[in-house]
């Protein structure tokens, strides 16, 4: 397996580590509960909707939601396949994680062109809060997530050069994400935008524009209904969960990680803004992208409770990135201090 | 080799990794969770065992109290994982009987801002089911987990006869003719839809209902109890209260009130346990109110009510 540059054995330790962490910490976490319950509060709605599907039919559901929910679609898949939606339940939010967790450290190591660096992404990945939340049941958020880290190193490869058939895959892969979780989609849809708009190409960026478009517009027909039953569910979203609680907000941006995570930002903007280097573009501006919603009332227009847009933010992307500025600093001063 | 860059690059890393993850790490449990317990997840088992050993589909899961108010959505997911299509409503077992929407008639929903929106939800999807027909409710089959699930007394009369076990309640499709049903009785102490002044409970030997709502207060101040039922706009209706007739010196008498309007004025009289009974004047079909409270706020007042029953006159 390839995960950066270059072959090597610490791609696989690191990784192989991360993925050992995760199943440690969800087995230390969940081995004190009866067998038939399921982690957290939406694991066992999406059960249930994938129980309807397995009743019901695919085309059926997709007509009274006006919205493929592509993860549960996928779970009353396996469920069927495995002939347990229970178990199904369990495995599919590990392989997401992992996925999540290797096309972390794949981007990072892009990024900083660093193995290690990629190592520690990946390592306080799976250790950081905002992971461990949407892997105990926001499985959507978890998959779209996943599926967004793993297009961006084509998006970058293909931002300039693209043709008809890198097209068409970057069209099918962004309906995945768009089909997964709307809300992740817009974001991950305004990071692009924005990306595209620093080399002020009209081009590049009205080809960019309507691939982003192109999920709703093939889905057409269930875009309005879609649209008018967000803005009921909207209506109903609990108005408690329009506020952020601050404690929670300090632990998902990483608690003491903060300035880390705060040092990962400026320097992944720095270069994009300096070199357009687009991988730390991608980082800087999905982190800023993530955080205005939050403190602007986009997530109260997203009706999502603005905590899942802190659970976009790459703390162990961030702070990986941040190590060696952090590392390069301490022996500056402790240069000074030997030298009296 | 290994140079201080190399060193601090190490130990910075190591640092912020493993003083993030302890620091974390308390609250990875935080999220880690069920969210229901054990014994929750044990009745949903025995729901979903009798659903399925009777066939018995697209059920209609009847929540109340303040446990339900929060968890409701997630003990709905559990039973429907196993058995498909599954109702809920979020309110008391009469209201569901007539399709009352139970956000205006809930006083448990807004002890939780998060539960309005969930009883909501439910109900937009059982009328979207239902269709106009409030009928229709009883060809679902409707069950009933008290106290867990629908933490307050049982004051359905026919719901008895559904028992299935020590706390479950399943009412079979099409075994409840939906024109019967006009005669409800309100426990005083929990089917209450608001109360002003202060208030508590009493175990009676009296009272038919495990507790009598109470209060006794000085004079100068104000106490009403409102309780919420409907009445068919067809028929003439009799409330009966069941309640303690206490010595009147030194006590304002009782006030009881429909829609704001005063229905009678009760002067105690020493009686001991009584039921009043009140005609109630033809009024409108649809959701009522009913008060009781002091009738002159300038004397004290003293009050026990078991419970107000409302039948249709024959």
């Amino acid at each position: 397996m390839k995960f950066g540059r270059g072959p090597g054995v610490f791609p696989l330790l690191y990784v192989g580590s991360s993925l050992l962490i995760l199943v440690l910490i969800l087995w230390s976490q969940t081995q004190s509960y009866a067998n038939g319950l399921l982690l957290g509060w939406d694991s066992s709605t999406y059960a249930y909707l994938a129980r309807l599907v397995i009743r019901n039919g695919p085309l059926a559901m997709i007509s009274t939601w006006n919205y493929p929910h592509l993860s549960v679609l996928i779970l009353a898949g396996a469920g069927l396949l495995i002939g347990n939606l229970d178990l199904a339940e369990r495995i599919l939010p590990v392989l997401y994680g992992g996925a999540l967790v290797i096309a972390t450290f794949r981007l990072v190591r892009l990024t900083a062109g660093s193995v290690h660096v990629a190592g520690i992404s990946s390592i306080v990945t799976v250790v950081s809060l905002n992971f461990l939340r949407i892997l105990a049941d926001l499985n959507r958020n978890l998959l779209a997530l996943a599926l967004i880290v793993l297009y961006v190193p084509f998006f970058v490869k293909w931002k300039t050069g693209i043709n008809p058939t890198r097209a068409v895959v970057s069209l099918a892969w962004l309906s995945l994400v768009a089909y997964t979780q709307v809300e992740s989609y817009v974001l991950f849809s305004l990071t692009i935008i924005i990306l595209v708009t620093r080399s002020m190409e009209l081009r590049s960026f009205l080809t960019w524009t309507l691939l982003l478009a192109g999920p709703f517009l093939l889905e057409l027909p269930l875009f309005a209904n879609f649209v008018l039953d967000y803005a009921h569910t909207a209506s109903l979203t609990p108005k408690t969960a329009t506020t952020l609680d601050g404690f929670a907000a300090f632990a998902f941006l990483g608690g003491f990680l903060i300035p880390a995570v705060a040092v990962g930002v400026a320097i992944s903007l720095k270069q994009y803004v300096k070199r357009g280097d687009l991988f730390f573009g991608f980082w800087g501006v999905w982190s800023s992208v993530a955080l205005a919603s939050v403190l602007l009332p986009l997530s109260g227009i997203l009706a999502f409770p603005p905590e899942r847009a802190l659970y976009l933010v790459p703390v162990g992307a961030l702070s990986a990135l941040a190590v060696e500025t952090i590392s390069v600093s301490l022996l500056g001063v402790v240069a000074r201090y030997r030298s009296g | 080799m290994w140079n201080d860059r190399k060193i601090l690059f190490v130990a910075v890393a190591v640092l912020l990794t493993i003083g993030y993850a302890i620091e974390s790490q308390t609250l990875y449990h935080q999220y880690f969770t069920p969210y229901i317990s054990t014994d929750d997840y044990n009745d949903i088992q025995q729901i979903v065992n009798i659903l399925t050993q009777d066939h018995l589909s697209q059920p209609i899961l009847v929540f109340y109290g303040e446990h339900a108010t929060l968890y409701s959505p997630i003990i709905r997911s559990y039973v429907g994982k196993s058995v498909g299509q599954t109702y809920a409503y979020y309110g008391k077992l009469q209201f569901l009987m007539y399709m009352v929407d139970p956000a205006p008639v809930n006083p448990a929903i807004g002890l939780y801002s998060i539960s309005a929106p969930h009883a909501e939800q439910f109900f937009e999807e059982l009328s979207r089911a239902i269709g106009t027909d409030r009928c229709n409710v009883f060809s679902h089959p409707i069950v009933v987990d008290a106290p867990r699930f629908y933490n307050r007394i049982l004051s359905e009369q026919f719901i008895q006869q559904f028992r299935v076990s020590n706390t479950l309640y399943i009412i079979p499709p099409h075994s409840i003719d939906c024109n019967s049903l006009s005669t409800w009785t309100l426990a005083s102490s929990s089917d209450f839809a608001s109360i002003s002044g202060p208030w508590w409970t009493t175990n009676f030997t009296w009272a038919k209902f495990p507790y009598s709502l109470d209060t006794n207060f000085e004079a100068g101040k104000n106490f009403s109890a409102t309780y919420k039922t409907f009445l068919d706009g067809n028929k003439n209706y009799t409330l009966s209260v069941h309640m303690m007739d206490y010595n009147p010196a030194n006590y304002s008498p009782l006030g009881i009130w429909l829609d704001g309007t005063l229905l009678l004025t009760h002067v105690y009289d020493t009686k001991g346990p009584i039921v009043l009974n009140v005609t109630i004047p033809s009024v409108g079909g649809g959701l009522h109110q009913i008060s009781i409270g002091n009738a002159d706020p300038t004397a004290p007042f003293i009050l026990s009510v078991d419970y107000l029953n409302v039948t249709p006159q024959p």
